[in-house]
């Protein structure tokens, strides 16, 4: 498990969050929505592995086979 | 590696960067244009109004005593009158419309008032085309007000959105 995948999820996270508020603030809520959507995708597709391998391990430890 | 890295970092921020800002600049271009035209249309109102000139030598005054970044497309209609005798003064507007939109910035609602004055220019007597004149400018000044709001909203909009896409897109594929 490394660190930096977190740091990386938080910096995506400040910088999309600063982009929902200056879209908001020029009036533009439906593209702010867009935008943190496509964030939360962007998250999403980097932990998808992880999360993959979390159950496959959950899985294994309660012999789910 | 790292180093490499960095610098493809670097590069994709300030590209994305330098797109935000050259699409804001077009805000400022468009208000700029649309102040040195109204200047322009003065000299015009007292080269035909009060000097009595016929409209290409006035067009042509224009054009040497306005600022030449706007002031061009005014001898561009004048070339185009001389050119084309049988042609109309609404013709020589319609002659530069591709130049305002691409050269000058200006949107469609600038260019349909320009448009409709240069209908209007050159078919009536002098007190007509005075009133015409006082139209036109009072439009540009609303026009002026309208681009003033959209670059404080858009153009500052436009900035930060290319450096913070920048700064994504570099924290996405780091």
């Amino acid at each position: 498990m490394n660190i930096d995948l977190i740091f990386k999820i938080a910096g995506i996270g400040i910088v999309v969050g600063i982009l929902h508020t200056v879209l908001a603030k020029v009036g533009k809520e439906e593209y702010g929505y867009i935008v943190t959507l496509a964030g939360v995708v962007v998250v999403l597709t980097m932990v998808l592995t992880l999360i993959s391998r979390l159950f496959d391990n959950v899985k294994t430890i309660f012999q789910l086979y | 590696m790292f180093l490499i890295k960095l610098f493809a970092c670097l590069v994709v921020i300030l590209t994305s960067s330098g797109l935000g800002f050259s699409y804001s600049r077009l805000y400022d271009k468009r208000l700029n244009n649309i102040i040195i035209f109204q200047y322009c249309i003065q000299i015009l109102e007292t080269e035909v109004v009060y000097a009595a000139n016929p409209l290409p030598d006035a067009l042509n005054e224009v054009y040497n005593k306005g600022n030449k970044k706007v002031s061009y497309v005014f001898s561009e209609i004048c070339k185009y009158l001389l050119n084309n005798k049988k042609s109309d003064v609404y013709d020589g507007f319609l002659h530069i419309v591709s130049e305002l939109k691409e050269s000058l910035c200006f949107n469609k609602q600038d260019i349909e008032i320009i448009l409709s004055f240069g209908r209007s220019l050159g078919i009536s007597n002098r007190i007509d085309q005075e009133k015409y004149f006082k139209v036109i400018q009072m439009q540009l000044k609303g026009q002026q007000k309208e681009a003033e709001e959209e670059k404080a909203k858009s153009g500052k909009m436009y900035k930060s959105l290319g450096v913070l896409i920048g700064f994504g897109i570099v924290l996405a594929l780091y």
